[in-house]
């Protein structure tokens, strides 16, 4: 009913089975492939595509829509793409009558994507943010996305379908891993091209989810802090200098850049950190003693932590402890003085 | 900022004090049967902090209207009682911790006057003496628009002995002090910032002059004073605008009328900074150097509010050297570098609190032995 022609194939979308033609061969000049509105796939490379297509053919031929006097692709954007590659001519492909609705063929699109292969992330979003511009009513939309094997819930799918939104390359971030679904969103909450910046920072660092947020954390209030922008802070030479240094691999300058921001996010703390270390190593502890601050140096109590293994070392300890007690250097750094 | 709705709790709808009320309120009118509704109506708006300011609940206080400061063990406590007279306020300031505090915040009024004057009758029969403030979870003199409260207060005050109140504001709503016979028992006081901190944090308040020129109206009806600049904001030129400060205060109001001065560098629970960051996004003072103290607020590094604390301490004693400064809030060590003494030395906070409030507002001395 919905195919041209004869109707001896069925697909399922939506309410029911949908007629299915056998397939006709479309000028390839004749299809609009730059018409996207339909595309679901993230996949841009085609070459693994032409060699199987010149191996075995074209298995599964694409869906158009008729359109005036072209072709809108409805599924098989890289197919097409591949078999203009070859220099083909023509193409076999099932054809879905102009009086098609928009919707059906979101769903035949959808429908075709997923049962040739899982969906990744990207792909789930575009495909439930294309069904919602047609489904007014929630409860509709979350039965066809069920039907479709789209995810079903309401507070996943309202996360899920801002990711197609989102710039190109905090996209890729996701589909390779450098950035979660969660981390992609809360770049969603910077401009583009901060989000972008932070992605290639990620990507360049290899750091976990914890370590992301706690340098935007740190970037993001530097920048108030000092009314400027991450995108600057990111291009100033202080940085640039850690992240192009090539004598430092991938954990020693993500332990730099971090120890470099918390410095500038908190300068008075890390002076006051770094005094205490430089009086502390002035008492000559040695390994086995180690004293320790209160914590942000706001508490009044300091711990010291004595490892002993004998009677012998522990008494040796307390002749030492005697020397530090004496010591005018231990007075300096609990008077602060 | 306006009211714009009326909300009337129905077991106390036939109160006098909710007559009067609602005569003086211009706004449509809602009779509830529970607390719930007005709840739910203030959390269903896009802005529930912003309704709560708009939205006034006339209701009854069923607990202790006599309380403790909720301070803690953490720091120095002033053991401040609180006179629980209502809640919320309509001012807006970015750091307001009432934002988070209650939930949801609504500006709520008890009307219910013979159970509070019955309570403070109790107090006043301990013959303790008592500081007492109205200001903690609500500005002290916000209530002067609608209602009668100083009146109230300030008359039940001068009829005893023992006990101060306290009426901390950020407003010039002092007019209605000028007849009253207030014998001393009431300190009226001011929560000053710079001028800069006003403008951009502190929405709908009165302006610096204009409450030190309130201030001074009120020292000259025989009011004792004070002044609580609290949260103190460390900012670039801050240092500056807060000596600029304490001149202004000076050049104003007589240092003999000042009862006490308390600093405080500004504090907050890690729940309101998504709040300010969400409703004052141009805010930044936020992100000064904080770390969490040991209450759990966030407080500025202590070496930079000791730095400031020093620079006040000194300004302020340049030009008053005899008023009791302290500090909300703080440890020994930040006594000890700021002032130069820590409170146990003179009998701990409270002790020293007390007695000035005996000196400056002829409280019966006797009350600071029953303590």
């Amino acid at each position: 009913m919905a195919f041209e022609g004869d109707s001896n194939q069925q697909i399922f979308v939506g309410q029911g089975f949908v007629n299915i033609n056998v397939l006709q061969s479309i000028p390839l000049s004749a299809i609009n492939s730059e018409d996207s509105r339909f595309r679901i796939t993230t996949k841009t490379e085609i070459l693994e595509l032409v060699e199987s297509i010149q191996q075995l053919g074209l298995i599964h031929p694409p869906i158009l829509k008729r359109h005036a006097s072209e072709y809108v692709i409805i599924s098989g954007f890289r197919r097409i793409a591949a078999c203009r590659y070859l220099g083909w001519i023509e193409i076999p492909a099932r054809i879905l009558s102009s009086k098609i609705s928009d919707d059906t063929c979101i769903q035949y699109a959808i429908a075709d994507n997923t049962l040739q292969r899982p969906l990744n992330l990207v792909e789930i979003s575009r495909s439930l943010f294309l069904l919602s511009s047609f489904f007014k009513d929630e409860n509709q939309r979350l039965e066809c996305a069920s039907i479709l094997g789209l995810p079903d819930n309401l507070s996943l799918i309202k996360k899920i379908e801002k990711i197609c939104h989102l710039p190109k390359p905090i996209q890729d971030g996701i589909l390779k891993s450098t950035i979660s679904m969660a981390m992609g969103l809360e770049l969603s909450k910077f401009e583009p091209n901060i989000g972008v910046a932070l992605v290639k920072l990620f990507d360049q660092l290899k750091i976990g989810l914890n370590k992301q947020r706690e340098i935007i954390l740190l970037l993001d209030e530097i920048a108030l802090r000092e009314n400027t922008t991450i995108d600057s802070l990111l291009n100033e030479k202080d940085i640039k200098e850690i992240l192009d240094n090539d004598e430092l691999d991938r954990a020693r300058k993500q332990k730099i850049i971090r120890v470099y921001l918390h410095r500038r996010r908190f300068p008075t703390l890390f002076k006051t950190k770094n005094e205490f270390e430089k009086l502390v190593k002035e008492l000559k502890l040695g390994n086995s003693i180690k004293l320790m601050p209160p914590k942000d140096f706001e508490g009044p109590t300091y711990t010291l932590k004595v490892n002993f293994h004998n009677l012998a070392e522990l008494k040796d300890f307390r002749t030492k402890l005697d020397r530090i007690i004496r010591s005018s250097g231990l007075q300096k750094i609990l008077t602060k003085k | 900022m306006t009211i714009t709705k009326l909300f009337i709790n129905q077991h106390i709808k036939n109160f006098p004090e909710t007559f009067s009320i609602q005569s003086r309120l211009n706004v449509p009118v809602e009779v509830v049967n529970e607390s719930r509704e007005v709840f739910d109506y203030i959390l269903s708006a896009k802005d529930p902090i912003q309704e709560g300011k708009q939205t006034l609940y006339l209701t009854r206080n069923n607990g202790a209207f006599f309380k403790k400061c909720p301070g803690t063990r953490c720091y120095t406590c002033c053991d401040y009682k609180i006179l629980h007279i209502g809640t919320f306020c309509h001012m807006d300031c970015t750091y307001c911790i009432l934002q988070s505090y209650f939930h949801p915040p609504v500006l709520q009024y008890f009307v219910n006057h013979a159970d509070l004057l019955a309570e403070l009758r109790d107090v006043f029969a301990k013959k303790k003496i008592y500081r007492i403030g109205t200001g903690e979870f609500t500005d002290s003199m916000i209530w002067e628009l609608w209602t009668d409260l100083s009146k109230l207060l300030v008359t039940a005050f001068s009829e005893q002995e023992y006990t101060v109140l306290e009426l901390k504001t950020k407003t010039t709503a002092i007019e209605e002090l000028y007849a009253l016979p207030h014998n001393r028992k009431t300190i009226v006081a001011w929560s000053l910032n710079t001028n800069q901190m006003i403008k951009k944090e502190e929405r709908h308040t009165a302006s610096l002059s204009a409450r030190l020129k309130a201030a001074a109206k009120c020292a000259s009806w025989g009011y004792p004073l004070a002044f609580h600049f609290d949260p103190m904001v460390i900012y670039e030129g801050c240092e500056k605008d807060y000596k600029h400060v304490v001149h202004q205060l000076f050049a104003q109001v007589d240092p003999d009328k000042i009862v006490w001065i308390s600093l405080g560098t500004l504090r907050f629970m890690l729940s309101l900074k998504g709040i300010i960051q969400k409703r004052f996004p141009n805010s930044r003072i936020i992100y000064g150097e904080f770390i969490a103290g040991l209450d759990g607020k966030m407080r500025y590094f202590k070496p930079l509010r000791i730095d400031l604390y020093r620079k006040m301490v000194a300004w302020i004693r340049d030009l008053a050297p005899d008023v009791l400064i302290y500090f909300c809030m703080e440890d020994d060590e930040i006594w000890n570098e700021s002032l130069g003494f820590i409170p146990s030395e003179y009998g701990g906070l409270p002790q020293m609190l007390d007695t000035r409030a005996v000196k400056h507002c002829g409280l019966n001395p006797d009350g600071l032995i029953r303590k």
